[in-house]
């Protein structure tokens, strides 16, 4: 069973931080996709989930680049997980096929759903500004 | 994000307890199928990851099927799972990028690994004999 992040994630986890860091002045789009080893090409794919979470605004021209527009203690893992990856889909247990009745639980229906929620509720106990580890 | 099971862990599950259930000791692979409504040959597939875990044995020949050679009152939701769906990777939070050889710990490491942590430890807690509301007479004599 696969219980995994994507790169992706980490990334813009990654952005988030070099930004906040930044302290409202524009870190330049080259500048961060340098800190994030990651290609000038590579790096609108990254952010596009952040600008469009409206937690990041980002401009062009010489002095354009991207700011933290919210306040990261506002913002949870899942929140940026669901932001980069998708939402958690919650209606299903399974991954079902054709045959599937809507009205059928299957029998780990419950157990699953609980596990589940546990990882989510952990996943939204910690803002994103908690994780960002002190820079000092 | 995709966080769910396969349905061959119900089905795994399902099995199991038609099997329980018996008042037969073997369980013939048809009579299974058709109580959990999938084709012989697909059966196969199901009852294939519980053999090879030692959950149950399978018998060939005329008077063969399956018999449950695991407590279930000790197997977890979670041993189920792994089981059917293979082990969870307990130590890397990232779907590893081919394109890097090296991994390194990415920034999200510990929070990550305490929620899969809560899900896990859920499903370890969870008994297949409290799924299936049976009673710890369903198990085999061992």
């Amino acid at each position: 069973m696969r219980l995994e992040l994507t790169k992706k994630t980490d990334l813009a986890f990654q952005a988030l931080e070099v930004l906040s860091r930044a302290t409202d002045q524009r870190v330049a789009g080259p500048a961060l996709a340098a800190e994030l080893e990651i290609t000038t090409q590579y790096l609108p794919h990254v952010m596009a989930p952040l600008t469009r979470a409206g937690w990041v605004t980002s401009s062009s021209g010489p002095k354009g680049g991207y700011v933290v527009t919210t306040n990261l203690d506002a913002v949870s893992l899942l929140d940026l997980i669901e932001a980069v990856e998708g939402e958690f889909d919650d209606s299903r247990c399974l991954h079902l096929g054709p045959r599937h009745d809507n009205d059928h639980h299957c029998a780990l229906h419950d157990p699953w759903m609980r596990a589940r929620t546990a990882l989510l509720d952990e996943l939204d106990t910690d803002s994103l500004a908690d994780i960002i580890a002190p820079s000092i | 994000m995709r966080l769910e099971l396969t349905q061959r862990s119900d089905l795994g599950l399902q099995a199991l307890h038609v099997i329980a259930r018996s008042p037969q000791q073997i369980v013939s692979g048809p009579e299974i199928a058709s109580a959990i409504n999938v084709s012989a040959p697909y059966l196969g597939t199901i009852m294939g990851p519980l053999v090879r875990a030692g959950w149950v044995r399978s018998f060939t020949g005329p008077t063969g099927g399956y018999r449950l050679t695991a407590m279930l009152s000790e197997r977890s939701v979670l041993d189920l799972v792994e089981a059917m769906e293979g082990e969870v990777d307990r130590d890397s939070c990232m779907h590893s990028d081919p394109m890097q050889e090296v991994n390194e710990p990415c920034a999200l490491h510990d929070p990550w690994t305490r929620a899969r942590n809560a899900l896990l430890d859920t499903l370890a807690k969870t008994m297949l004999t409290d799924v299936l509301e049976l009673d710890e007479t369903t198990d085999p004599p061992i």
